[in-house]
């Protein structure tokens, strides 16, 4: 686990994993809608065809929504890892820098000190 | 009109009760298609929560959104793959009836439907038939305008319970709709169980005092018919017995044991699990409780139980097995020639039986003490209140154990009677005799 509380690469994984699940989604969620207007023609009777045209209209927003909302997720779980990722690298060039200047002043005040001791 | 005088359902609306019945094959596959997304995206939520500290761990939730809308997606296509299902049922038996219908109009009419004759019967007339058609055709639509309104309502909870009793939504579908499981559990709390099957497959923790005792009582009752349910890897949560056990049934197939039973028992989050195994000619116990040095296991042939202290480089604790119990003491120290262990066990009972084998073997010292308490005092340096407490803890937890495994073996037993004489003689147990599957959903244990 990195300093900054997580595991960035399996994070990475996670959100990649999960991405990856908006093509099955959206197969499955257009194939419900698909399927649910195919019923709705072989149905026969007008009470039942109308009922499903109304039920397969209100399922359609949510089911065209939902692949991106997945592929949204899984890349935002991504994205804070690879965030993660750069704030960790952005640190240790910041310690890197601090880490710099304290060695200079330390080489300075060294080659002082053994003026005064000559 | 064709061949016949009464219109059937192709004639009145151009397609056939078989093809409604098939529509609805393709939305039930996307329906638990998405059912299960819905499942994985709740196990990428906890993949993400064990992978993030601190303020972060929120990040978890984020595919809960998802989670809810393909469960959601899911569920409602259930809902649409059960109305048609549900209204080509209703066509097929309208079809059947017209099929009658037209079959004695035949008749009346000596086989010429397009050219009515005088009746030959004096106890049907064609007037009847016209009746019991127009009868057939308004249950017909008013089956219509039923499914219909399920449709338009795919989240009522009494919709949903009319088509899973009808068999139509299959009991593991109930875990997604929270206010039917409320709606169930309030009928099972009310005494009105009108379909235990779907009682069983809620959250036991659902059920207040009297829906358990109803339950519990159903379980008893029943033990045959709930075992007969369980396939393969399937679960149900038994109602907790009054003093407070939780009991769930796990049905696993083992071919060498054709199938046992693992019965997990907990109470204040201690969770043992045992065995029930169905294969040696009659109902076979084991289990095990804890791990490790505190652990306590059963089986046919008796049980063990062993529980310990940690001090520095020593262990002291007590060791149980059938033959009666050994006060064991092991100790670790370094030597010039290295880390030499010794195991010290005593059995307080007097009994000079050799002791239970160990790794490295233990040296065997005749039993210098008597009655169990004395040796707790005796036991040197300020240890022996520990042991003795430790002792005292796993005697009694050892005794409840037992006893508790005594009882719920010769329930099981009880009611083993009830699962028939197949299970009772494992020659002429066989799987088939099982009834049909019937899902059974896993439910989260409480």
């Amino acid at each position: 686990m990195a300093m900054i509380g997580m595991d960035v690469d399996g994070l990475y994984r996670h959100g990649e994993r999960i991405a990856q699940r908006s093509e099955h989604a959206g197969a499955h969620s257009h194939g419900l809608l698909d399927t649910l207007d195919s019923a709705s023609g072989i149905v026969g009777h007008p009470d039942m065809a109308a009922a499903l045209s109304r039920f397969t209209g209100d399922l359609t927003d949510h089911a065209v929504k939902l692949p991106g909302l997945i592929t949204t997720t899984g890349h935002g779980v991504s994205n804070t890892a690879a965030t993660g990722r750069d704030s960790d690298d952005e640190g240790a060039r910041s310690v890197r820098a601090a880490a710099d200047v304290v060695e200079s002043v330390g080489l300075g005040l060294a080659r002082r000190i053994n003026r005064v001791e000559h | 009109m064709g061949k016949h005088h009464f219109a059937d359902f192709s004639d009145l609306f151009g397609t056939s009760p078989a093809a409604i019945t098939e529509s609805a094959e393709q939305p039930r596959r996307h329906a638990h298609a998405l059912r299960q997304l819905g499942d994985d995206l709740d196990r990428d939520g906890s993949l993400v929560s064990a992978s993030v500290e601190g303020d972060i761990r929120d990040l978890g939730h984020a595919p809960a959104h998802g989670s809810r809308t393909a469960k959601r997606l899911g569920a409602h296509g259930l809902v649409a793959a059960a109305c048609l299902e549900r209204f080509g049922l209703a066509a097929q038996h309208f079809d059947t009836e017209v099929t009658r219908l037209n079959r004695e109009w035949r008749t009346i009419h000596d086989g010429s439907p397009e050219t009515p004759q005088e009746p030959t019967t004096g106890a049907v007339t064609p007037d009847d038939l016209e009746r019991r058609y127009r009868r057939a055709r308004h249950r017909l639509d008013q089956e219509a305008r039923e499914s219909a309104r399920f449709l338009d309502h795919p989240d009522s909870p009494h919709n949903i319970r009319l088509l899973m009793e009808e068999g139509l939504i299959p009991l593991s579908a109930i875990s997604h709709w929270p206010k039917l499981e409320k709606l169930i559990a309030d009928e099972v709390n009310r005494g009105k169980i009108t379909d235990p099957k779907i009682a069983l497959s809620i959250d036991p923790s659902l059920y207040d005092a009297e829906g358990q005792k109803a339950l519990a009582h159903w379980v008893k009752t029943h033990l045959d018919t709930v075992i007969g349910l369980l396939e393969d890897n399937q679960t149900v949560n038994l109602p907790p017995s009054p003093d407070g056990y939780s009991f769930k049934v796990t049905a696993v197939d083992n071919p060498r044991v054709k199938i046992q039973y693992v019965v997990t028992i907990s109470k204040n989050e201690a969770v043992t699990s045992m065995t029930l195994s169905t294969s040696p000619g009659k109902l076979g116990l084991s289990g095990t409780v804890g791990s490790g040095d505190n652990s306590l296991s059963m089986s046919d042939g008796g049980w063990s139980a062993k529980a310990m202290v940690s001090n520095g480089d020593s262990k002291f604790g007590i060791d149980w097995d059938k033959d009666g119990p050994w006060f064991t003491s092991e100790h670790e120290h370094e030597t010039p020639e290295g880390s030499v262990k010794s195991i010290v066990k005593v059995n307080p009972t007097g009994d000079d039986s050799p002791p239970p084998a160990s790794d490295p073997a233990p040296v065997h010292v005749p039993n210098p003490f008597a009655p169990l308490d004395q040796l707790a005092a005796s036991v040197k340096d300020g240890v022996g209140d520990a042991v003795g407490a430790v002792g005292s803890a796993a005697q009694q937890e050892g005794h409840h154990l037992v006893d508790g495994a005594k009882d719920w073996g010769a329930w099981l037993e009880e009611q083993g009677k009830g699962i028939g004489p197949a299970l009772r003689d494992p020659d002429t147990w066989d799987v088939p005799t099982i009834p049909g599957p019937i899902p059974i959903p896993i439910v989260p244990f409480a």
